[in-house]
């Protein structure tokens, strides 16, 4: 069994908070890495030892590998949390962490691996029963012929995506045969610039899916089970701005089927570690879309329902425990959501970095804060605008919407404008409230409001 | 004042830092390292806080003092530093250097930045150092 001593946090912001009070749990001696940029960091202070890895530019600190290893080197880490965002995907760091007789606290390289290219994934998950659209089951073929062959006998419209894609970047969607090359093409050129891989593949594209993800949990010793399901059709541009668990109007039924196809999946390809299968949902089918070989952004809600302190499952699979509880002991109750308080414009969404002047937190019964802001701090602009994660949880959805509306009228931002007032008018929409918010809805309505 | 590092079974006890501290300021020390089976603990006081620095005395508006007058001098990256055997006191030269910091087998030079006295020694020797952490303060020869 692996000796986890010393826990390297690779991470900022409130995820590298929540992680050392984690680790703190445990007992276990905390690492914490920073930019130049972020020496005020909250989970600085808590940690054993921290230490400047580099510069501001996420390419040079939180994104270069080498230094994270080198800041774990000399700190005598055991193991490294790479919490999200950042190297947390990155199967060549992970395969260096492990040649480097570290502990990653996620799964094995070569399972990210075959989960971060988006066509052995989708075609590992077809092989294990877990629902996926049609589509191809290989990259595109470079004769265009080829590809007109395959792609009509999946039909338009269709999803041009990138096999090492995510984020909306390297996909194009052909609503017609016509559009099929010129997409092809673009999207191969976006793919290779951003992901280092031009390979594109295609799926059925589906025009009003909500986004329904399944978080999991398994160990090394082929136990797997699954937590619940979480909603996030609230996005914009890709980004979720809302999520909640469990995700309305779906039968639970449905809900479970799919809970327990992704468990028995993890289990067979190897995975260990939390992880979420994610998938739209349409004229109620599931379809996987990809898999996070990570922690998410979202796991809060999951906990809040079930009741299970997912970062300190993670960190005690990754010493080789086994899960202290089967599927059987998991029970869910209530609902939760998340709002993600963004420094940006309410409207456009554009990052707006600064000084938080003052900072009021809600609270109340249900009502968790994740941040790592406090008064006087300031937001550099370098990284993702997110500051602060608002959760909370209630008897039903209804409950848990009006504990929302109550901690956000409670939350006091001066200094930067926030999503929060976005937040307040989207918990009062007709179509949130009755649960039929598609990952499109957002962004449609943006474009019809621009002049 | 920061307490970089401090891993002890036993809390400080009542006064003791507030006393060590004194006395640091008191002797110009600008590190204090304690170490024995089951404790260690890192006392550094920061190039920042000019009330500090040795040599402090009342300053005006128009006429900085001493010790805002020293100049930090900081690792070049992240790594493990060695000394070069200079110490509080030394005279150094523009360019000399003053300690290392060692990436695997790489040892990167960290050289005086300008002629002066070392008023402060920041890092300890045989110890991790992050990118930009201060190692050295040197207060510059005014030439007369």
């Amino acid at each position: 069994m692996p000796d986890i001593r010393t826990v390297l946090i690779a991470n900022r912001g409130e995820i590298a908070l929540r992680i050392v009070r984690a680790c703190k749990l445990l007992g276990l001696r905390t690492v914490g890495v920073y930019s130049e940029a972020d020496s005020g960091l909250a989970h600085l202070r808590l940690v054993d030892h921290a230490i400047c890895i580099g510069p501001a530019a996420a390419t040079n600190s939180y994104l270069d590998g080498e230094r994270i290893l080198r800041a774990a080197a000399l700190t005598t880490t055991d193991a490294i949390h790479p919490g999200y965002g950042f190297l947390s995907e990155n199967a060549d760091f992970a395969e260096a962490v492990e040649r480097a007789g570290l502990i990653l606290i996620g799964p094995a390289s070569s399972v990210m691996r075959l989960m971060g290219d988006k066509i052995s994934a989708r075609r590992a998950m077809k092989a294990n029963g877990v629902p996926c659209l049609p589509g191809s089951d290989a990259a595109l073929p470079l004769d265009p012929d080829e590809i007109r062959t395959i792609c009509d006998a999946i039909g338009y419209p269709l999803i041009v995506k990138a096999a090492g894609g995510g984020g909306g970047r390297g996909m194009r969607v052909v609503m017609k045969a016509d559009e099929l090359l010129d997409a092809v093409e673009s999207a191969r050129k976006e793919a290779a610039l951003a992901f280092g891989n031009p390979d594109v593949y295609v799926e059925r594209f589906l025009r009003e899916p909500r986004h329904v993800e399944i978080q999991i949990l398994a160990d090394a010793h082929g136990n797997a089970v699954w937590l619940g399901a979480r909603d996030c059709s609230v996005q914009r541009r890709h980004q979720k701005l809302i999520e909640e668990a469990p995700p309305p109007g779906i039968p639970e039924h449905r809900i479970s089927d799919l809970g327990l196809a992704c468990a028995n999946a993890a289990a067979r390809i190897g995975y260990t570690g939390a992880g979420t299968f994610e998938f739209l949902y349409e004229d109620g089918n599931f379809n996987f879309i990809e898999m996070n070989t990570r922690l998410q952004v979202e796991h809060p809600v999951t906990e809040m329902t079930s009741g299970v302190d997912i970062v300190r499952e993670q960190i005690m699979i990754a010493t080789g425990a086994s899960l202290s509880f089967t599927q059987a002991d998991v029970r869910t109750n209530g609902h939760a959501l998340e709002c993600r308080i963004n420094a940006e414009d309410p409207e456009t969404f554009m990052p707006a970095p600064g000084t938080i002047k003052k900072w009021r937190a809600p609270g109340g019964p249900g009502v968790r804060v994740d941040t790592h802001i406090h008064d006087g701090y300031t937001i550099p602009p370098h990284y993702d605008s997110l500051i602060a994660k608002l959760i909370v949880h209630g008897s039903d959805r209804n409950d848990a919407i009006r504990r929302m509306s109550t901690a956000l009228e409670e939350l006091q931002i001066d200094g930067v404008p926030t999503t929060a007032s976005r937040h307040k008018r989207l918990l009062d929409d007709p179509d949130f409230r009755a649960g039929v918010f598609t990952v499109h809805t957002l962004d449609r309505r943006r474009t019809r409001e621009q002049p | 004042m920061s307490q970089r590092e401090h891993e002890t079974g036993d809390p400080i006890a009542g006064d003791f830092l507030e006393n060590l501290v004194a006395a640091m300021r008191r002797h110009s020390a600008g590190v204090f390292e304690f170490e024995n089976d089951d404790t260690f603990l890192s006392v550094v006081l920061e190039a920042e806080s000019p009330d500090i620095s040795p040599n402090t005395r009342p300053h005006t508006d128009d006429a900085p003092s001493e010790a805002e007058l020293d100049i930090v001098v900081k690792s070049p990256e992240l790594g493990l530093f060695t000394g070069a055997g200079k110490s509080i006191g030394d005279s150094v030269l523009r360019d000399d250097v003053i300690g290392f910091v060692c990436i695997g087998p790489l040892r990167l030079a960290i050289r005086a930045p300008t002629d002066g006295l070392i008023t402060r020694e920041l890092a300890r020797d045989g110890t991790p150092i992050g990118y930009q952490e201060a190692v050295f303060s040197i207060r510059p020869v005014i030439a007369s």
